[in-house]
């Protein structure tokens, strides 16, 4: 068994172009691998339809000021400045990140503890994988206007539970409060997408090896030894890509925390996606709102960039 | 052969005249059709629908086919740059005649065709006509309906219960308030996004601006503006107080628990309909469904003091309007408004609406036959004291969304009432800058 593999690993596989590709001519190469850019040809020209050139809109409409009917009017960088001196982009930034990470290390913690559970097969695992996967499928608006029930203050579920059973001391008003508004947020988006870090996790654990758990079982390991060295070094690369994956995704929440409290109480929950689309829909600030997107663009590159440097792994050799 | 083929020929000719001819008179009488965007599930669009129904009943020449969105943000918030911009957008629509929904853009853009030959028959109150009047001298939107905010509608039941009143000042409020938590019902339930934050703050307003400052403060914003009205400011004793009362609101307990955490108006009049709050504050628009509902009796009352002199001509709340777009079809797409503006038009509103309407040549017991008593006498209360534009209504929306979020902050203390002004006058001195 090995955690981290040797790097010769991959060259089981031939390369597509030979180690003699940069004597030939362009052409040439070409006609040896023209088959793969067709194949490649459909998703680049919708990348470039939908991603590049949008990307590109936006960085050019980020130098003008434009309200949506009148001509554009060039204002530089302007607002870039303006966001550099803005507080509630500042504090919308900072409650993406923390939204990111908590929302991260939840989901894919949280997972990771029900993949392994399941995984030892405890008596009704079956039921628990479904239950626990059940959220993934229903759609996220719909998740957060029924928590957005739930935490009601005066009759929602969660305050009458804990009035029921003597705690009515912790009852608070979730989604009203500075302090409890997005905690309560990522709460809910923990509920909701534990499982499917879960589901990836609990595949890529049922792929180790029996043999390998008897050689554990033989040395006379714990459970926690079983973890920490059989178990999280064998899926350690699917770990830190379903971690990306969740990164990503958080970075660019909208949705749940629109519907659930529209970034308030005072901005106490404002992420950049709600940011975004006040500047750009309730002010008709496009220009602004463009350099909005193209510094959240930013972020999730080089936190994505970073993230994949920094925890580059191997493949995994059994 | 040959006569044969005349004959033919003839015949041929004679059917065709004839096929012609009976065509001509159908093709004569072939509608024009107009597209009419409008909201559906509101009290506006059930009035347009209903308008639109008896237009098209009477006008088989002209029929108006709508097109009803959803009363969300998303759609309106890009319908003037998309689908009104568009070559093939809507011959005509009910709309925010304000600035925080692209009005004033849509005239600059020379999207909208004039309506001034509507207001020639008269039937709209000064207030309105000054209103719509624009720069160049030209009115671009005609108003529906009267609305005025905020209300306060209260719960019957529980004031009698209670043996409360309502209230005539703010302490009395304030009492009311700790007598109605001391009973066990919430205090005073409203949407934390447009309630507490945008149309309780225009009640505030009116009731701590002088006429002159509010007259002042609702444009001086503006490069425009002059140095006698930019003389009036938010760090002013009248305005910072509006930000103190707010904060009262919240610290002596009228407010209900977690108010900042309600988003959803069906929640808060949910809170007010089941009898678990006393007080439910929204605007006239939600008179008609307050009562509704049949658990008890609802009464409503103004945030005290309530000014009876009013603060201009008598009008109205005159964004809800509508426009034409100056496009092909725009002569019959104004034929149609001055249906929707005239009285006919204004009484098949307030009966598919339960709305007051925006005319006020209309009489009392016309409209009475449609009006449910609570609506028809807020009609009658604004028409003796007057209504305003709204500070919504007259504000970009840059201007208007920083006052959401200063109030915000102050309601859940973050800043200071002093603060807060601060903030607005710095709002206006960028807004004057650019």
């Amino acid at each position: 068994m090995t955690a981290s593999a040797p790097s010769g690993t991959r060259e089981a596989v031939p390369p597509v172009i030979p180690a003699t590709h940069s004597r030939r001519s362009l052409t040439a190469r070409f006609r040896q691998n023209g088959h793969w850019y067709l194949f490649l040809a459909p998703a680049v020209l919708l990348l470039v339809a939908f991603m590049g050139l949008p990307l590109y809109r936006s960085l050019e409409l980020s130098l003008f000021e434009w309200k949506g009917l009148l001509p554009r009017k060039w204002v530089g960088l302007e607002n870039f400045e303006r966001l550099f001196r803005d507080r509630y982009f500042w504090s919308a930034l900072s409650h993406t990140i923390v939204f990111a990470i908590s929302a991260t290390v939840g989901t894919v913690g949280l997972g990771l503890l029900l993949a392994i559970a399941i995984s030892r097969r405890v008596p009704g695992h079956g039921i628990f994988r479904f239950a626990f996967y059940l959220p993934v499928m229903l759609p996220m608006t719909v998740v957060a206007a029924l928590w957005a029930r739930i935490y009601e203050p005066n009759y929602g579920l969660l305050n009458s539970a804990l009035n029921a059973i003597g705690l009515g001391f912790l009852a608070q008003p979730w989604l009203g409060s500075l302090d409890l508004a997005l905690p309560s947020i990522i709460a809910v988006c923990i509920w909701q997408y534990a499982g499917f870090p879960m589901i990836v996790l609990l595949a890529a654990i049922e792929g180790i090896p029996e043999e390998l758990h008897q050689a554990v079982t033989l040395d006379g390991a714990t459970e926690w030894d079983r973890m920490r060295y059989l178990i999280i070094p064998m899926i350690w690369p699917v770990l830190v890509s379903i971690s990306v994956i969740q990164i990503i995704f958080s970075l660019k929440v909208f949705d749940i925390v629109w519907v659930m409290t529209k970034g308030g109480p005072a901005e106490s929950s404002s992420v950049l996606g709600t940011y975004l689309y006040r500047r750009a829909f309730e002010q008709q600030e496009y220009g602004y709102a463009s350099a909005v997107a193209v510094a959240m663009f930013a972020v999730i590159f080089t936190v994505t960039y970073l993230y994949y440097r920094l925890t580059k792994v191997d493949a995994v050799e059994f | 052969m040959k006569v044969l083929f005349g004959t033919t020929a003839r015949l041929s000719f004679a059917a065709l005249l004839a096929a012609a001819v009976a065509i001509s008179p159908l093709a004569a009488q072939e509608p024009t059709r107009l597209r009419m965007t409008v909201l559906g599930g509101v009290g506006a669009g059930d009035g347009t629908v209903g308008a639109i129904k008896a237009w098209n009943d009477a006008n088989p020449d002209i029929q108006v086919d709508l097109e009803l969105q959803s009363d969300e943000l998303n759609w309106q918030a890009t319908a003037p740059t998309t689908m009104f911009a568009s070559s093939d957008g809507p011959d005509l629509s009910w709309w925010w005649c304000s600035p925080s929904f692209q009005y004033k853009e849509m005239i600059a853009a020379g999207l909208l065709a004039p309506l001034d030959e509507i207001y020639a028959n008269g039937g709209y109150p000064e207030g309105t006509i000054q209103y719509f009047t624009e720069p160049d001298g030209h009115k671009y939107g005609v108003n529906t309906d009267v609305v005025w905010t905020p209300y306060v509608y209260y719960n019957k039941k529980i004031f009698t219960d209670l043996g409360l009143t309502p209230p005539t000042t703010w302490d009395e409020l304030y009492a009311i308030a700790a007598k109605v938590r001391e009973a066990g019902f919430q205090p005073m339930v409203t949407l934390y996004d447009y309630g507490m934050v945008n149309h309780l703050p225009d009640g505030l307003m009116m009731r701590s601006w002088t006429q002159e400052e509010y007259n002042a403060l609702l444009r001086n914003w503006s490069p425009d503006s002059t140095e006698a009205e930019r003389a009036f400011k938010w760090t002013d004793p009248n305005s910072v107080r509006i930000f103190q009362t707010l904060k009262d609101i919240v610290d002596k307990g009228l407010a209900a628990d977690g108010f900042a955490g309600i988003i959803d108006d069906e929640v808060a009049k949910s809170m007010f309909t089941s009898g678990k709050a006393a007080m439910y504050q929204t605007g006239s628009w939600g008179g008609a469904g307050m009562l509704e509902q049949d658990q008890f009796e609802v009464g409503y009352f103004y945030y005290p003091p309530i000014n009876e002199v009013a603060y201009g001509p008598v009008g109205s709340w005159v964004p809800n309007c509508y426009i034409a777009f100056n496009r092909d079809k725009q002569d019959a797409a104004k034929k149609v408004i001055a249906f929707l503006a005239s009285r006919d038009g204004a009484l098949a509103y307030a009966k598919a609406s339960g709305l007051t309407i925006g005319r006020t040549d209309v009489d009392a017991a016309a409209l009475a036959e449609f009006l449910k008593p609570m609506v028809a006498q807020m009609g009658a209360d604004v028409a003796q004291m007057g209504a305003p534009a709204l500070y919504e209504s007259s504000v970009p929306s840059d201007i208007l969304n920083t006052l959401k979020r200063t109030v915000g902050e102050v309601l859940t203390g973050v800043i200071t009432p002093e603060q807060a002004g601060e903030a607005m006058q710095a709002a206006y001195e960028d807004a004057r800058s650019r």
